[in-house]
């Protein structure tokens, strides 16, 4: 990889995915680089039900799709290059395999997406427990079905779509618990086999922590972008301007990594950003951003609400203590 | 090579039939072992899930406590399914692709590196 990109677009979900084409297709030249094997983000192992209702907008297997427009954009993408850095001037640190480099971009646009939330109880860090993303990751993605017996703890919309995915893969969801019971508490050697709560024992193999998400904000924030704590947006993210760039010229997020969202919002946020850093780049017109704006708002009355909220103004908070809940 | 682990997978842990669009292509089939057993694996599929096939649960203890863990977030950002890789600890079993012959421990607290490896 050359020493100097034009855009560097970082993570390649739907957000990522979409701002890339985006960019290319102003004529930005774009690197899209992801950890994984492959790209996709949460299009590689959400269930099967989310994938038909966005391909019902898209018309085919999203991920397909987007990586061919990608392509046909003239997209370069890397997978299993991890960027661990981001530093002043827009350089950020790669590592591929046994190699690391650093890489002067001249725009950088944001899509680390979001990491699941975690839940303490005592046992809950034992074998056989495990996060909801970790869960379909293993189910959808990798075809392994960790145990037969699961324990789902959590209330989120989530828990009925793991419910369907257990139960596709064959096994068996014993008990839901939507709030978790004061004394939950899981035991067993060697792994978890025995989870107690509300003073009910029930043998399971599995349990499964549905905490909802946290935006993976991490970059961002290592680049000083200023930011804010934001509970209905998922906590601490960075703030953007009405063309989504940070407090950090040249750096532009999208999608969870500013605030947790589905996924129509991912694509949708993450075209638009791809618009404003084409434009950024003197590619497109500021009259194109607008009109984009417009297109992405226009969608659904909760864009409006979420942008309003993602284009908070540019003020420093004391980052909140971990588990602290803002009014 | 210690046999320190008794594998049962009285839990149940199986492979699932792969749906029409989510075909992994299909890769060669491989043996690592895991402390000293003989498992079968997929080129290139994460560490983590050919261990698990094979009943593996406890992945690594900690180096304080002793308690064992086994993998929790799956996206590399928890530590908790770090195992001893060909002799290199601290390798994330959920972001490691498998390769033949490939030889896995349990890695016990911070791990210890071989000699001639930094």
């Amino acid at each position: 990889m050359s020493e100097r990109v034009q855009v560097a677009v970082i993570g390649a979900g739907p957000a990522g995915l979409s701002a890339a084409i985006a960019a290319a297709s102003a004529g930005a030249h774009v690197v899209l680089l992801d950890e994984n094997r492959t790209v996709g983000g949460q299009f590689r192992y959400r269930s099967e039900d989310l994938l038909t209702d966005v391909s019902g907008e898209m018309a085919s297997s999203p991920v397909e799709m987007l990586t061919q427009k990608a392509l046909q954009a003239g997209v370069r993408i890397r997978t299993s290059c991890q960027v661990w850095g981001l530093f002043e001037d827009k350089v950020i640190g790669l590592e591929f395999g046994d190699s690391s480099a650093a890489v002067e971009a001249e725009r950088v646009l944001l899509a680390t997406g979001s990491v699941d939330r975690s839940l303490p109880f005592p046992g809950g860090s034992s074998p056989g427990v495990f996060t909801a993303r970790a869960l379909q990751i293993l189910l959808n993605e990798y075809r392994v079905r960790p145990g037969r017996r699961f324990a789902l703890i959590g209330e989120d919309p989530l828990t009925l779509e793991l419910t369907r995915d257990i139960e596709r893969a064959g096994g068996e969801v014993v008990v839901t618990y939507p709030n978790p019971p004061a004394d939950l508490a899981a035991s067993g050697d060697g792994g978890v086999n025995r989870m107690i709560g509300d003073g009910t024992e029930h043998r399971i193999d599995i349990i499964v922590v549905v905490a909802g998400r946290l935006p993976d904000a991490g970059l961002a924030l290592m680049a000083e972008c200023a930011a804010g704590y934001d509970e209905a947006l998922g906590g601490y993210v960075p703030k953007v301007d009405d063309a989504m760039e940070t407090s950090v010229p040249g750096i532009f997020p999208a999608g969870d990594c500013i605030g947790i969202c589905d996924v129509s919002t991912a694509l949708a946020e993450g075209t638009f950003a791809g618009i404003c850093v084409a434009a950024s780049l003197g590619l497109t017109s500021i009259d194109e951003v607008g009109a984009a704006r417009e297109r992405y708002v226009m969608a659904t009355v909760n864009r409006a609400e979420r942008l309003a909220r993602v284009t908070g103004s540019f003020v420093q908070v004391d980052r909140e203590p971990m588990g602290a809940t803002a009014e | 090579m210690a046999m320190d682990t008794e594998l049962s997978n009285a839990h149940g842990a199986t492979r699932i039939p792969n749906p029409s669009d989510r075909l992994r292509s299909p890769s060669q089939q491989v043996t690592i072992t895991f402390d000293g057993h003989g498992l079968p694996a997929y080129e290139g599929e994460p560490l983590i899930a050919a261990l698990f096939i094979g009943g593996v649960r406890v992945l690594r203890t900690m180096p304080r406590t002793g308690e064992a863990r086994g993998g929790y977030c799956l996206v590399g950002r928890c530590s908790d399914c770090m195992v001893v890789v060909d002799g290199v600890p601290n390798c994330r079993a959920c972001a490691t692709p498998v390769h033949e012959g490939m030889t896995v421990e349990t890695q016990h607290g911070l791990g210890t590196w071989s000699a001639g490896d930094v």
